[in-house]
């Protein structure tokens, strides 16, 4: 359904994103990166903010500036840090941003209300939104960007700031959007996505570094993750990825080749591979 | 072999859209859906306190002007020349300003009606604000020096309508958004300091002599360029914006 082919931006001679090519159907699609990768930039050009330098964003095989409005009618977008007006309630808000989405004006109120109860802010629809925590204004900004129905949702860091219980609750409420459409979360937090995307997307060196799905993705450390106590030495060339208590003892996990005596196999995750790939850019213990 | 045809619902839906993507859009009932859509309520919203302040302080610089204008009548025209755009260049700012710090833009840019809609929308109730303070400034200002209503008119509708082309045609030529928002009162500025500092007498002798149906021509001339910028500026195709996160 959306295409992004052989798409490149540069602003200057800065070159952001180089040669990227993709393609999503429905389904929930984890941008995964370290800040600075082009996660942001790769997400305006599919919101229209930004347009590529080279290359094309189809949605069903029409470039999306041909499609103009009708295709700004399919999308919903929360972008990374959204302002918001502090004096005013977010069914005012919600209100104001039916209109500029062209929500027929009968189905408004419905809509809003509707939205409202999905996000949990029911109780508090006409209080004034400087009152609200960042979890409370995410959740906002989520119903804003379902205002629409969208057929593509894209989340630019949904949880970003949130705490642990407010980050647990925005992956339920994603979990439940993502029937029939394409639903794209970017994020640098590997939990976040781990459960509940289809396919993640890694972005290195400007480009594609895989489209899978986690399994896929888990599979390259496949033999290579290893687990031993804090007390016993690694080896020099050994990456260490992170480091647990096991009752009394601390565990270092790490990725080796040919591994101390010592160490236990275990399966590698997400997180492993994101600290593994991004290894060279400052990413890590 | 059998084919996959589609249902006659698929077919016609299908044909639909090619007509649809066919034929040319009509640009006054596209116009007008908008201008249903994005009533004042929500154009401004958000931004009323700006509203509000800036007509408090268009208030206090248009009695100035009056009062200026009552004490020395011949620099009466260049006064009201001058300062004719104070509530639209305040409307404008404020707002536009408030709307940057507060960084509530992004998301307006993703929906139907984006940015660009909304600004062209603004641009229109802002001139059309500021019309009519001119049209009550032009009758005041007739009031207390004896220049004629229809020469005031023309003079401060001319001058408004001059900025306002001068703001639209930044918005169309220069991407960055400090330059746009920025540049135009920065250059109205100077030019009414040169000429109402440097050359007071020069200005306040050629605003004299000006006939009054110049003057309501250059205002009727100068709209005919600021409705026909702010055309072109809705129509214009979204290109590559300055900026970039993450």
């Amino acid at each position: 359904m959306l295409s992004v082919n052989g798409v490149s931006k540069k602003f200057g001679n800065f070159t952001v994103l180089d040669n990227i090519t993709l393609n999503f159907e429905n389904g929930v699609y984890g941008l995964l990166a370290p800040n600075g990768a082009g996660k942001t930039t790769l997400i305006k050009m599919m919101m229209t903010l930004l347009f590529p330098t080279q290359g094309s964003i189809l949605w069903d095989g029409v470039d999306i500036r041909t499609l103009d409005a009708d295709y700004r009618d399919i999308l919903g977008y929360l972008p990374q840090n959204f302002g918001y007006y502090k004096s005013y309630t977010p069914r005012q808000y919600l209100n104001y941003l039916a209109a500029l989405k062209a929500v027929p004006k009968e189905q408004v109120k419905e809509r809003v209300d509707v939205l409202l109860a999905m996000v949990g802010l029911s109780d508090v629809a006409g209080e004034k939104m400087r009152k609200f925590s960042g979890g409370m204004l995410q959740r906002v900004g989520i119903a804003q960007a379902m205002l629409n129905d969208p057929k593509l949702l894209v989340l630019d860091e949904p949880t970003a700031g949130l705490d642990p219980k407010e980050r647990v609750r925005f992956r339920n409420i994603i979990h439940s959007l993502a029937k029939d459409r394409i639903v794209i979360l970017s994020t640098h937090i590997v939990s976040d996505i781990e459960t509940i995307a289809n396919k993640i997307i890694m972005l290195r060196n400007h480009g594609v570094y895989c489209c899978s799905s986690p399994a896929e993705v888990c599979s390259i450390l496949e033999g290579k993750v290893y687990e031993i106590p804090a007390s016993q030495p690694v080896n020099e060339d050994d990456l260490i990825l992170s480091e647990r208590q096991n009752g009394t003892e601390t565990l270092l996990r790490f990725v080796s080749n040919i591994p101390p005596d010592a160490a236990e196999p275990v399966k590698p995750n997400l997180e492993d591979v994101f600290l593994y790939v991004y290894r060279d850019e400052g990413v890590g213990v | 072999m059998s084919i996959p045809y589609p249902s006659p619902e698929e077919r016609q839906k299908e044909i639909n859209l090619i007509i649809k993507k066919g034929l040319p859009k009509r640009k006054t009932s596209s116009f007008w859906a908008m201008a249903c859509c994005l009533s004042p309520r929500i154009l401004f919203f958000g931004v009323k306190d700006c509203i509000i302040a800036a007509a408090a302080a268009a208030v206090l610089s248009y009695a100035a002007v009056i009062a200026c204008a009552a004490s020395s009548r011949n620099y009466a025209g260049l006064l009201l020349f001058l300062l004719s755009p104070v509530f639209y260049i305040l409307l404008y700012c404020l707002a536009t300003g408030k709307e940057l710090q507060e960084n509530t833009r992004e998301i307006p840019m993703a929906c139907r009606y984006t940015l660009r809609h909304l600004t062209t929308m603004r641009m229109l109730y802002f001139g059309g604000f500021g019309a009519v303070a001119d049209t009550l400034l032009a009758f005041f200002i007739s009031q207390s020096s004896s220049w004629p209503f229809l020469k005031m008119l023309g003079l401060s509708l001319s001058s408004l309508f001059l900025y306002a082309s001068l703001a639209v045609f930044f918005l169309l030529r220069v991407r960055r958004t400090f330059l746009q928002l920025f540049a135009p009162p920065v250059i109205w500025t100077v030019a009414v300091s040169g000429l109402g500092f440097l050359l007071p007498d020069f200005g306040a002798g050629f605003f004299s002599a000006v006939p009054e149906w110049v003057t309501l021509l250059f205002a009727v001339c100068f709209c005919a360029v600021f409705l026909a910028q702010l055309h072109g500026y809705l129509g214009k195709n979204k290109e590559e914006n300055s900026y970039a996160v993450g």
